[in-house]
C-alpha cells in the first residue's frame, strides 16, 4: 500500500504552494517598487505624499463599493442553495452516498466528548458516515481521550505521522488519501453542525452544476454573547457568511473558503492534491486554486456552530494566523500574474485581487489612516493639506463618513439576519473591533517573513454556551 | 428557453432603444429651460473642485441648499467640464426620472397584470411634468426617485417583512433629509407612523429594538452628517439652521409668490388617488396601504407649511413626487380590489381614462419666486458696470454674497470680486487693511432672503448699516461700500 505523501502539492505542483513564501521575483519587484517610491519621496517629497494617498483612497474608495456591491447581491434568491423540509424528506435513505467527515485534533482531548456528541446527531445514516478522527501519533492526550469514548463503528481514528510541518492540512491530506466516501467534509474540534448539514449538501451537489466541487456552509458561533469580543465577532462572522459570501457565491466566483464546513466532491479534490500543507489558511488557498482548475464554490445554506473565541490574546493569535495565510495565498497565486489571468479570467482575478488582496490592504492601511484622520479632526492639521488634492479629499470623506457607517450597518444587518437581535447595537461599535483586526494584520506581516509555517493553534473549550 | 441568439438580439433591440431615448432626451433639452438652481449647483461643484473656502461652505451650510444634489452632480461636472450648458445637472435628473419609473414599474408589477402596469408606468413617463422633471436639471426627479423608493420601501415591508425593504426604506429616509430640508419633516412622519407600526407588531425578544435601529439610525445619521459638516466646515454646528431665525408667518411673509400652487389641477390627482387607496385600505382593513395613502396629503402638507412661511419659493419639487406617489398609490389601491376586478381588461378601461385626464394637463408651475437667474449676458453686464464705478488700482474688494455668486462669479478671474458665504466685516477689514471694501448683496427675495448675510446682519438691503454707503443697484444686486468697521452685528 502506498503511504500518502501529504506534501503532493508542494512536491508536485511548488508553484502553487506556499513551501516558498517568497519567489525571487517577487521579492525583487517589491524592492524594486520600494526603491523607486523612496527615491520619488526624496525626490519630489509632495508628488510621494500625494501619489500615495491618492491611490490609498482610491483603492479605499474601491474596496467600499466592491463590498457593498456584494451585500447587493447577498439578496438575491441564487446567492445560496436553499432547501427545506420537504426537500430533505424527499431523500430516501437508500439513495444516500457515503459521506467522510475529517475532523483534524490535535490537543482536543476536552473538546472530544462534545465533538463525538455533536456528529451522533447528524441526521444521516451512520453506515453511510466515514468519520476520522485526525491524531498527531504523539498527542497521547487526545489518543487517549479518544480511546475512552465508546465511539460507534463509523468512527475511525488516523494517526498523523509526526513530520514537519505540523499543520491541519497536512492531516487534512492525510485523511483525504484514506478517504472512502463519494463526498467530504470538514469540521473542526469544536464544531457543531446543524443536523440536515449533510443531506442539504449531497442534495446541492446532485442538483447543481456538475463543476461545484465545494459547498461551503455558513458559521456562526454558539456564544456570542459570552463577552465584547464575542460579540464583535459574531457581527463580524455574520456579515462575512451571511452577506458577502453569499454575495460573492451569486457572482459565481473566486471565494475563499471558511476554515470549516467545506464540503467536496471527493474525488475531484484528491486532482488538485487537497490542502497546501504550507499555507496556515488552507481553505483560502484551496477556494482560489479550486476556481483556477475551472471548479467552482456555491454556498449552502446551513450552519455550523463554533465556539467564538473569547480571549483577546488567543483571538490576536488566532487572527494572526488567517491573515498570514490570506498573505501566503496573495502571494503564492501573484508569482505569476499572466498564468493567474489565463486560468481564472480578467473578472474572476478581479474578485480574487479585491477579496483577498483588498482585504489585506485595507487592515494594514487603517492604522495610519485613523491616526491621520484623529489628527486632523483634533487638531486640524493642515501640514496633510497638500497630500489631498480636492478629488482625493471627497473620496476620503465619502469613504470616512459613509463608507464606514456602511460597514458597522452592514455588521448590523448580518447580526439580524442571524436573528441575533440584541447584538444589532454591537454591531454598531465595530471600530475598536477594526484596530484589533489591524493589529493581527501586522503582527501576521511580521511573522511571514520571521517565521511563515508558524501554527498558533486557538485554545478552545473557553466557554460552557452549546449551539442551539 | 431562448436560443443565444435572440437573447443577444433582444438586448441590442432593448440598448438601442435606451440609448435613442436618452438621445432624443437630450435634444429635446433645448426646448426645456434648465432649472432655476442648475447652474449655481455647478458652479458649487466647480468651487469644489477647485477647493475653495466658499466650495466648502456652499456644500452644506444653508437648509435651503442641501448637499446632496450637489454631490451627484459633482462627478459629471469632473467628468463634462461643459460650463453654463447645465448638462451634468439634465443626466442627474434625467437618470433619477429613469430610476423613479423603474421602481413604479416593479412595484406596479408586483399588484397589477403587466398591461395595466406598462399602461400606468408609460402614461405616467408621457406626462410633461415627468418629462420637465426629468430634463431640467432640477431636484424634482432625485426627490421622486428617493419618496418613491421610500413609500414602496415602507409598504413592502410592512406587507413582507423583508430586511431588504427595511434598509432600502432607511436609506431612502437619509437620502431624501440630504436632498431638500423639508424632506426632513416629512419623512420623520413616515418613519413615525412605521415605528407606531413596529410597537404594535408581534416580534421576538430583542427584534423590535433592532428593527427600529436599522429603520431609524440612517435618518439620524444623515441628518448628523448635515450637522458634523457644519461644525466642521463653518464652525458652528447649527450654522444651516440658523436662517430658521428668519422664517415668519404668511402675512409677513420675506418673498411672495407669483403663483398660488394649490390651485393646479394635477394636484387634484394624487389626492385623489390617495383618497381611493385610504379609502380601500378601509374597507379591506390593511394597514400597511394607509401609509403611501397618507404619503401625498402628508407631502402637500409640507408644502403648505413652507408656503406658509414664505419658503416654497419653488413647486416642481413638490410637484412630481406628488404626481408619481399618487400613481403609486392608484397602483396599491388596485392590488386591494376584490379579485374578480383585477383582470386586465377591468384595469386597462381606468387606467386609459386616466390617462386622457392627466395627459393634457400642463407641468406644475415652477413658481419661482421673484428673482429669476440671470442670462450669461446679464451677469457679465453687471460685473462689467459694477468694475467701470469701482476706484481704479488693485486695491479694492468686492464681497459678493449668498448662493446666487457661484452663478454670477463663475469663471470670472476678476481678482477684486470675491466670493463671501459667510460674510465676517471685521475680519475682512483685518484681511484687506488699508483696502476699499465693498459689499454686494442679493435683494431678499425667495430664498435668498435666507442668506447668512441677511440672518446676520438683519435689514442690511433695506436701511444698510451706520458704516455703510449705498452705492448703486444692478438688477437683484446691490452695492454698499464699506467705511469703517459696523457696530451692528448677530
Amino acid at each position: 500500500m502506498t503511504v500518502p505523501d501529504p506534501l503532493a502539492l508542494a512536491h508536485e505542483r511548488p508553484e502553487l504552494s506556499a513551501f516558498q513564501p517568497f519567489w525571487k521575483r517577487q521579492t525583487i519587484a517589491l524592492a524594486l517598487l520600494l526603491l523607486a517610491f523612496c527615491l520619488l519621496a526624496a525626490v519630489h517629497p509632495r508628488l510621494a505624499g500625494r501619489l500615495f494617498f491618492s491611490l490609498a483612497t482610491f483603492f479605499y474608495l474601491l474596496i467600499s463599493s466592491y463590498k457593498m456591491f456584494l451585500l447587493y447581491r447577498s439578496v438575491r434568491s441564487d446567492a445560496e442553495l436553499r432547501f427545506g423540509r420537504s426537500d430533505i424528506a424527499a431523500l430516501s435513505e437508500d439513495d444516500l452516498p457515503l459521506y467522510s467527515i475529517l475532523i483534524p485534533l490535535y490537543r482536543e482531548a476536552e473538546s472530544l466528548p462534545h465533538l463525538a456528541a455533536s456528529l451522533q446527531r447528524l441526521d444521516y445514516p451512520a453506515d453511510k458516515l466515514d468519520i476520522q478522527l485526525l491524531l498527531e501519533e504523539d498527542d497521547r492526550e487526545t489518543r487517549e481521550a479518544a480511546a475512552r469514548l465508546a465511539l460507534p463503528p463509523s468512527f475511525r481514528l488516523t494517526l498523523i505521522p509526526p513530520s514537519l510541518p505540523r499543520t491541519k492540512p497536512k492531516a487534512c491530506n492525510i485523511g483525504l488519501a484514506h478517504a472512502r466516501g463519494e463526498f467530504l467534509v470538514i469540521y473542526d474540534a469544536e464544531d457543531q453542525p446543524e443536523p440536515d448539514q449533510l443531506k442539504k449538501a449531497v442534495l446541492g451537489f446532485r442538483r447543481s452544476d456538475p463543476r461545484v466541487l465545494c459547498l461551503q456552509s455558513k458559521l456562526n458561533f454558539y456564544n456570542p454573547r459570552q463577552n465584547w469580543l464575542t460579540r464583535f465577532f459574531t457581527a463580524e462572522y455574520s456579515s462575512w457568511f451571511d452577506l458577502s459570501l453569499p454575495g460573492l457565491s451569486s457572482l459565481r466566483t473566486v471565494m475563499p473558503l471558511g476554515g470549516t464546513s467545506n464540503h467536496f466532491r471527493t474525488e475531484p479534490l484528491r486532482t488538485l492534491l487537497g490542502w497546501d500543507a504550507y499555507n496556515v489558511a488552507e481553505d483560502c488557498d484551496l477556494g482560489v486554486r479550486l476556481c483556477r482548475a475551472g471548479w467552482k464554490t456555491r454556498m449552502l445554506d446551513t450552519t455550523t456552530w463554533e465556539e467564538a473565541c473569547s480571549d483577546l490574546g488567543f483571538w490576536i493569535r488566532q487572527r494572526t494566523r488567517w491573515y498570514k495565510g490570506y498573505m501566503q495565498t496573495f502571494l503564492v497565486h501573484t508569482r505569476q500574474p499572466i498564468r493567474l489571468l489565463r486560468e481564472l479570467g480578467w473578472r474572476n482575478a478581479f474578485h480574487f485581487a479585491l477579496i483577498v488582496g483588498g482585504m489585506l490592504i485595507t487592515l494594514l492601511l487603517n492604522p495610519l489612516f485613523w491616526t491621520l484622520t484623529a489628527l486632523w479632526f483634533i487638531r486640524r492639521f493642515s501640514a496633510l493639506d497638500p497630500f489631498f488634492p480636492p478629488l482625493v479629499f471627497l473620496m476620503g470623506a465619502t469613504c470616512l463618513f459613509v463608507g464606514n457607517f456602511a460597514f458597522m450597518y452592514a455588521g448590523a444587518l448580518g447580526c439580524y439576519r442571524r436573528r441575533c437581535f440584541d447584538l444589532v447595537k454591537y454591531a454598531l461599535l465595530m471600530p475598536p473591533y477594526w484596530l484589533l483586526m489591524s493589529i493581527a494584520a501586522w503582527r501576521a506581516l511580521v511573522q511571514l517573513v520571521v517565521n511563515p509555517f508558524h501554527w498558533e493553534k486557538t485554545r478552545h473549550g473557553l466557554t460552557t454556551h452549546r449551539a442551539p | 428557453m431562448a436560443s443565444q441568439p435572440i437573447v443577444l438580439l433582444k438586448r441590442l433591440l432593448l440598448t438601442a432603444s435606451l440609448a435613442t431615448m436618452v438621445l432624443a432626451a437630450l435634444v429635446a433639452t433645448d426646448s426645456i429651460g434648465a432649472a432655476p438652481d442648475t447652474l449655481t449647483r455647478e458652479a458649487l461643484c466647480w468651487r469644489m473642485i477647485l477647493q475653495t473656502t466658499e466650495g466648502r461652505q456652499g456644500l452644506v451650510s444653508s437648509l435651503w441648499f442641501a448637499p446632496l444634489p450637489t454631490l451627484l452632480r459633482w462627478p459629471l461636472v469632473v467628468l463634462l467640464p461643459l460650463p453654463w450648458t447645465g448638462l451634468p445637472s439634465r443626466l442627474v435628473s434625467l437618470v433619477s426620472a429613469l430610476a423613479a419609473l423603474t421602481v413604479l414599474w416593479r412595484v406596479s408589477t408586483r399588484w397589477l397584470p403587466r398591461a395595466a402596469a406598462s399602461l400606468l408606468v408609460l402614461g405616467t413617463a408621457a406626462h410633461p411634468a415627468v418629462w420637465t422633471g426629468a430634463l431640467d436639471g432640477g431636484d424634482a426627479a432625485t426627490l421622486s426617485f428617493l419618496a418613491l423608493l421610500f413609500a414602496a420601501s415602507a409598504v413592502r415591508w410592512v406587507l413582507e417583512d423583508r430586511l431588504t425593504h427595511l434598509v432600502l426604506m432607511a436609506l431612502s429616509a437619509a437620502l431624501l433629509c440630504l436632498t431638500r430640508a423639508e424632506m426632513i419633516l416629512w419623512t420623520a412622519a413616515g418613519l413615525a407612523f412605521l415605528t407606531a407600526h413596529e410597537w404594535a407588531a408581534p416580534r421576538l425578544p430583542g427584534q423590535r429594538a433592532a428593527i427600529l435601529i436599522l429603520g431609524l439610525l440612517p435618518w439620524f445619521y444623515g441628518v448628523g452628517l448635515w450637522v458634523l459638516g457644519n461644525w466642521l466646515i463653518m464652525g458652528d454646528a447649527l450654522y444651516f439652521l440658523r436662517s430658521l431665525a428668519l422664517l415668519r408667518p404668511a402675512g409677513e411673509a420675506l418673498s411672495t409668490l407669483s403663483s398660488d400652487p394649490f390651485r393646479h389641477p394635477l394636484w387634484g390627482v394624487p389626492i385623489l388617488f390617495s383618497l381611493l387607496l385610504g379609502l380601500a385600505a378601509l374597507i379591506r382593513r390593511e394597514g400597511a396601504s394607509f401609509l403611501p395613502a397618507l404619503m401625498t396629503p402628508a407631502l402637500l402638507l409640507v408644502a403648505a407649511l413652507a408656503d406658509a412661511f414664505g419658503v416654497l419659493w419653488d413647486q416642481a419639487p413638490f410637484g412630481l413626487p406628488a404626481l408619481l406617489l399618487g400613481m403609486f398609490a392608484l397602483a396599491r389601491s388596485a392590488a386591494l380590489l376584490p379579485l374578480r376586478f383585477r383582470t386586465p381588461a377591468a384595469l386597462l378601461a381606468p387606467f386609459a381614462t386616466l390617462l386622457l385626464l392627466i395627459l393634457p394637463a400642463p407641468p406644475i408651475p415652477n413658481g419661482w419666486s421673484g428673482l429669476a437667474p440671470e442670462t450669461t449676458d446679464e451677469r457679465q453686464a453687471v460685473l462689467r458696470e459694477i468694475g467701470a464705478i469701482l476706484p481704479k488700482g488693485p486695491y479694492v474688494r468686492v464681497f459678493v454674497c449668498g448662493y446666487d455668486a457661484f452663478a454670477l462669479l463663475d469663471g470670472v478671474t476678476d481678482e477684486r470680486f470675491r466670493h463671501a458665504l459667510d460674510f465676517d466685516f471685521a475680519q475682512a477689514q483685518q484681511d484687506y487693511e488699508g483696502h476699499h471694501l465693498f459689499l454686494l448683496v442679493p435683494r431678499p427675495e425667495g430664498r435668498a432672503a435666507m442668506e447668512s448675510i441677511h440672518w446676520k446682519f438683519p435689514g442690511l438691503f433695506h436701511a444698510g448699516f451706520a458704516n455703510t454707503l449705498y452705492a448703486g443697484d444692478w438688477g437683484r444686486w446691490r452695492l454698499f461700500e464699506l467705511i469703517h468697521h459696523p457696530r451692528e452685528e448677530l
